[in-house]
């Protein structure tokens, strides 16, 4: 049975290059249900890595996670499109959850800390793609400035998501960080790019000049109160933790 | 290339004709409101909007949700807007009935009603057969190659295509450079041979860039051989086969890329007696040569690329082809979003002509069939929401049509509403005035500016006071050179050059800090070298906490005492009014030049004692070197010396020739120079017939008559920190100056027995008793203080003092409540409130400044007195009745009015888009070449207001509404003084101010109505009575 769920953790948190075919099937799906597997996967991956403990030490395995997700790092630094922006954000998420699996965490905190800013994640995107069809460099940009409440919980959503200091997922992930020096570099450059492509997301999509050819619409209350709900649901997790660290 | 004088002629008129467009942006340390649109005043006001929209991407007017708010808040009335669409529609012939309430429902009602290019759902029925009617309507054809060299420049065209940016990094080189040669002291190193130029100096360091400068390339080779600049902006006009027909169209639309640059600089080129300018020319020939030198290497660069060199002829080729017509929309984010994938494909791949066309083909159909869905969508919303009926295919599409262009013009509708409402209630106001006069025992002339009217109505109200309103500079423009800080400065309006010249001497207060001073200046040094800042940092980096925590948290306490430790006070101790006699001025040159040439002789020889013989024998030395041809040569042959100074101190020939060129060379003690000084000299006070025409006309221009026994000159000033735009708010009419030494000079003028005489002689009778004196209005604080230096009635004056104590608390509470965060505080936390204010180096907004202005009345204090203004109104006095011909008339309307509407307009543009005519906000401001301002590290210089004098939380503060100008005078003998003035007749009737005479001997209003291009007459009657004003 461990075997069973060992196996399936590597095809709902594909490491490259499982990553490349899975990525393919989830590329192929439509928004809604792309966000949907995706937040599925990190689930169903998450729990299944909780209960086996296969391989736990290689360091093989350990290498390989570390490197598919400075892959993917650098990768979302060239993206156009927030589909392809999750697409690789969700495999990047998947590497690291391997990371915490083989340097001993516990999965469950994972699932904790960094599902719920994921699914925050993804209740935007999803509001975006229902007003705009596409959201890409050359379509949708400058939403500070028109749909600031959006803005505002997007930019908070990143930097709790993409292992900021101070954020649940980045104190985390900065304990994971001091293994080996190989891991100190690979993380470490990973982290860089993972920010610096967040600045560049932001940079189109918030903080530019914003179409005068599209037709926006705020967010509405329900979409506001989910978000909010569940970056509130991450900082009490992120609070719970830190209390227990202090403890 | 070597092009030929009649070329070179050719290109500088084009040149000048393309900078008339752009005005002039004075240096930040005497900031200058000005119309950004002041090239276009010749046009009418709505032209001249539109088409300075094209050049600078600018907005037209607000948008229609900020109009809204004012509608919301009662400042545009239905009533109002209604008349303004009728308007509308008689002239576009529409029907009334139809059209007023669909366009008043949109404007009032429609929220986010816009034509977009792509419906939002799905259709209803209803829609569907509406967008069935609008099926054979076209949708902006696509002429992109139109635009070129008229709306886009080549760069432009390939920038929209192939997102290749040229413009930013074009921007950012053509700043940096310009940064870096028009410096005026911030830079710690200049460029080499700034002297020779700014394309010379530029010439000399481009050779050094590897990435622009190719020795083998025709156009660096030109380079090298030419010192022209014409020769640079003529090759690479012909290389990239410019038509000679869009050369000027060209021209303006590169200048207007950076226009900021482009107003310094054309102020700047025409300035021979501004010392930076003379250190480092600069030309605008220069800047574009520059400019197109750059442009030619990009786009040959880019050509590399793309697989053609983009000259006109090649890329208005390409623009007609089918790619170039998805690549627009691609880049410029208008393809639809089913198509941003394919798009994304062709271009990561190689696709042929046919697929392209094929595309575009599918896409055009899809974008047609997009528009058309959407206007149905608009089209039955409007309906809806104004209730009316529309039937016939016809009717739709007509609308459609209609409100298409109605939405162009519907900004100026919203404003002139606005101006109408404001009008009205103008109007209603000065019908009603009582016209009382007093007696008073004390006068105060106060500036124009729309800050002296709360201060003048609070003086009025606490005792039997008089006020006045006249131009700043008191009628009197003077250059003021202070001689201890050897500093001068211009206290007259921008467009006035001062001919005379006032001396300051000063005195210091206090013992000297010379200790202080010293390491002010080794701190300084260190700061702006290249390497010390390190150290610096390191060491005594912490000791600037103090100051740090000083300034944010202590203000009012820290402030004060730092201003005590750190700078010398100064007290003014003479200042030379009359003019020098010819004699007087011979002899001051004259000794000036015998003590340096002692000088000379103590430091290069030694000598101490001057007996008579030597005093003789430097006499007649320094007669040979001030002759105007040499009398002494220099003769090889000769030994021993020809002079009686060499003789007495014994030199030889060829020592006592070196000392006579050292005379005339480095102590500029020379026939030239001392033309100049005799120029100078000469410049230095007024003559009794200048004093007397300035003070006659300073008095008779305001129609001040009955002389009370104190008449008070009150300047204006105002106090901030680290504020680059302090000049902004100091007196507009000295050049950004506080009027301080135009309103002593005119006390001290007034003061004089024979200037009095001279006064009676020409009718104005001043009592003997009469006591002019100055005092100092500060516009944050709103302390006026009396100066009592040249006070003789000591007693009066301080009691008029303690009546203006009270005045100025009672004006500083009204001015500090417009100011955020002040709402709930108590009268004492507000005066505090205002005291930190004028020491916060936080405070982005230490005062409003002149936001909200919005009328300028020229009449007579009795018109106005009776109603609060609220801060917004220009006050000029005048008397009709003393000016028979109109001639006083006509200098406040040539002078003060030009400076009225300068204001208003730099307001009003810095309001509707503060990105294209202000500066944005102050937050990123950095002050460049101690100059003016940049935002961030890089940008173009930022002429206009920033956004925090005319927003407010996002929103605006100051209501753009054109200067509403009412002259009190007879309308049909003074109408003609209008048309005296050319650029008065163009801002009056091409509506860039909306003008009223106020009729007092007829009893009605003659109001200039750009709706029917006519005077209209309203009597006072019919104006008293608020609903009933129509015009």
């Amino acid at each position: 049975m461990e075997y069973i769920l060992f196996l399936s953790a590597f095809i709902f948190l594909p490491l490259f290059p499982i990553s490349l075919v899975i990525n393919r099937y989830l590329f192929a799906l439509k928004t809604k249900k792309l966000f949907f597997a995706q937040t599925f996967c990190l689930i169903a991956g998450s729990l299944s890595l909780h209960a086996t403990s296969i391989a736990k030490n290689s360091m093989t395995l350990s290498i390989l996670a570390s490197l598919s997700m400075l892959l993917y790092a650098y990768r979302l630094l060239s993206v156009d499109h927030l589909k392809d922006f999750a697409l690789y954000l969700f495999t990047l998420l998947s590497s690291f959850a391997w990371i915490w699996y083989l340097q001993g965490g516990n999965m469950l905190h994972f699932l904790l800390i960094q599902i719920p800013p994921f699914i925050a994640f993804s209740l935007l995107a999803i509001s975006l793609y229902e007003r705009f069809v596409v959201v890409h460099r050359y379509s949708v940009n400058g939403l500070g400035n028109v749909k600031p409440y959006f803005s505002i919980l997007f930019v908070i959503t990143l930097f709790t998501l993409t292992f900021t200091p101070l954020f649940a997922a980045g104190v985390f992930f900065h304990n994971r960080f001091a293994v080996t020096l190989l891991h100190v570099v690979i993380l470490g450059l990973a982290w860089l790019f993972l920010n610096w492509s967040i600045v560049r997301l932001l940079t189109w999509l918030v903080f530019s000049t914003p179409s005068r050819h599209l037709q926006y619409q705020k967010l509405t209350l329900k979409e506001i109160s989910l978000v909010i709900f569940f970056l509130v649901l991450s900082v009490f997790v992120f609070s719970i933790f830190a209390a227990k660290g202090a403890l | 290339m070597i092009v030929s004088d009649k070329e070179i002629l050719y290109i500088n008129s084009l040149i000048e004709n393309s900078v008339d467009l752009f005005h002039n942006f004075w240096p930040m340390t005497g900031f200058i409101h000005h119309n950004p649109l002041h090239g276009f005043e010749d046009m009418p006001f709505e032209e001249g909007v539109k088409k300075a929209s094209h050049y600078f991407h600018a907005k037209t007017s607000l948008s229609r949700e900020a109009y809204r708010k004012f509608y919301e808040e009662g400042k545009i009335t239905d009533t109002h807007l209604q008349e303004e669409l009728e308007h509308y529609c008689s002239v576009h012939d529409l029907s009334k009935e139809l059209y007023v309430p669909i366009f008043l429902a949109v404007m009032t009602k429609g929220e986010n009603l816009y034509l977009f290019d792509k419906p939002w759902g799905e259709l209803s029925s209803k829609q569907e057969q509406i967008a069935k009617y609008l099926q054979t309507l076209p949708f902006d054809p696509d002429r992109l190659e139109e635009r070129l060299g008229v709306h886009w420049t080549l760069y432009d065209g390939v920038d929209k295509l192939y997102d290749t940016k040229i413009d930013t990094k074009l921007n950012e080189k053509i700043s940096r450079m310009a940064m870096r040669h028009l410096d005026e002291g911030q830079a710690p190193w200049q460029p080499m041979e700034r002297e020779k130029g700014m394309f010379l100096s530029w010439r000399r360091l481009v050779r050094h860039d590897k990435v622009f400068f190719d020795a083998t390339k025709p156009l660096c080779r030109l380079l090298e051989n030419t010192n022209k600049p014409e020769d640079i902006i003529f090759w690479v006009l012909h290389e990239l086969q410019i038509p000679r027909n869009l050369w000027q169209d060209l021209f303006v639309l590169e200048f207007s890329k950076l226009h900021g640059w482009t107003g310094f600089l054309r102020w700047r080129s025409r300035q021979e007696d501004y010392l930076p300018q003379k250190e480092a020319p600069a030309f605008l020939e220069e800047f574009l040569a520059i400019r197109l030198y750059y442009i030619y290497f990009h786009l040959a660069r880019v050509g590399k690329k793309i697989g053609f060199f983009p000259n006109f002829v090649n890329l208005q080729a390409k623009l007609q082809q089918p790619e170039a017509k998805l690549r627009y929309r691609f880049f410029s984010k208008r393809m639809l979003p089913e198509y941003i994938a394919k798009m994304e494909e062709m271009l990561r791949g190689e696709p042929n002509e046919r697929e392209w066309e094929e595309l575009w083909q599918r896409y055009r159909k899809d974008e047609h069939r997009n528009k058309i869905e959407a206007a149905a969508q608009f089209l039955d919303k409007v309906i809806g929401l104004c209730g009316c009926e529309i039937k016939g295919e016809e009717s739709y599409k007509e609308l459609l049509i209609n409100l298409q262009r109605w939405e162009e013009d519907e900004g100026f509708l919203w404003q002139k509403a606005m101006e109408k409402r404001y009008l009205q209630s103008m109007m209603h106001d000065i019908a009603n005035a009582s016209l009382q006069q007093k007696r008073a025992k004390a006068q105060f002339l106060f500036c124009i500016d729309v800050r002296s009217e709360i201060p003048r109505r609070h003086i009025e109200s606490v005792g039997d006071y008089e006020t006045f309103g006249i131009a700043g500079f008191f009628g009197i423009p003077l250059k003021v050179i202070d001689i201890k800080n050897r500093h001068e400065s211009n206290l007259a309006p921008a467009v006035v050059k001062p001919k005379n010249i006032v001396y300051t001497f000063t005195q210091k207060e206090q013992p000297s800090k010379d200790l202080v001073r010293a390491l002010h200046h080794v701190y300084h040094d260190l700061k702006y070298n290249a390497i010390t800042p390190y150290l610096m940092v390191e060491t005594i980096g912490n000791l600037f906490a103090f100051d740090f925590f000083g300034k944010t948290l202590l203000q009012n306490l820290y402030m004060p005492l730092r201003k005590k430790i750190l700078q010398e006070r100064y007290e003014t101790e003479r200042m030379i009014i009359d003019k020098f006699p010819k004699s007087a001025i011979y002899q001051t040159i004259h000794d000036l030049q015998i003590a340096l040439i002692k000088e000379v002789l103590k430091k290069r020889y030694g000598i101490e004692i001057f007996d008579e013989k030597l005093q003789e024998a430097i006499e007649s030395f320094l007669q040979l070197a001030i002759a105007k041809e040499p009398l002494l040569v220099y003769d090889e042959a000769q030994i021993e010396p020809k002079t009686k100074l060499g003789e007495r101190i014994g030199l030889m020939h060829y020592e006592e020739m070196q000392l006579l060129k050292t005379l005339q060379t480095k102590y500029q003690i020379s026939y030239g120079h001392m033309q100049m000084q005799i120029d100078k000299l000469t410049c230095v006070g007024f003559t009794y017939k200048e004093q007397l025409f300035y003070a006659e006309n300073a008095i008779k221009m305001i129609g001040l008559q009955n002389f009370a026994p104190v008449v008070v000159f009150c300047a204006h000033e105002s106090t901030s920190e680290n504020n680059p735009y302090e000049s902004a708010l100091n007196c507009g009419a000295c050049g950004g100056k506080s009027s301080e030494i135009n309103a002593k000079v005119m006390a001290l003028i007034l003061n004089k027995k024979e200037i009095r005489v001279g006064l009676a002689k020409k009718g104005i009778v001043i009592p003997q008793d009469t006591l002019f004196c100055y005092a100092v209005h500060n516009t944050v604080t709103d302390e006026v203080k009396i100066d009592l230096s040249l006070v003789l009635k000591e007693r009066e004056v301080r009691k008029i003092q303690e009546d203006l104590d009270r005045a100025s608390k009672q004006a500083a509470l009204e001015r500090v409540r417009e100011l955020p965060f002040t709402n709930g505080l108590s009268k004492k936390r507000l005066m505090r409130f205002i005291q930190r204010n004028t020491m916060d180096w936080s405070q982005t907004r230490p005062e409003w400044g002149l936001s909200k202005n919005c009328a300028f009345i020229v009449g007579p204090r009795s018109w106005s007195q009776e109603t609060n203004f609220a801060n917004r109104i220009f006050l000029h006095s005048y008397d009709y009745r003393l000016d028979p011909h109109g001639y006083f008339l006509e200098i406040i309307l040539s002078s003060a009015l030009i400076v009225g509407e300068w204001i208003n307009l730099e307001h009003f543009f810095s309001a509707i888009d503060n990105r294209a005519y202000g500066s944005e906000s102050k937050i990123y401001h950095n002050v460049t070449g101690m100059f003016g301002v940049i935002s961030g590290n890089m940008s173009d210089l930022r002429t206009g207001l920033a956004m925090q004098s005319v927003h407010l939380r996002g929103e605006i503060y100051h209501e753009p509404i054109r200067l509403l100008t009412f002259i009190v005078a007879p309308f049909e003998k003074y109408k003609d003084v209008i048309n005296r003035i050319k650029r008065v007749y163009y801002l009056v009737y091409n509506e860039w101010v909306r003008t009223c005479f106020v009729d007092p001997k007829e009893r009605a209003f003659y109001h200039y109505c750009p709706n029917k291009k006519d005077w209209v007459k309203i009597d006072f009657a019919i104006a008293k009575e608020f609903e009933k004003i129509r015009y």
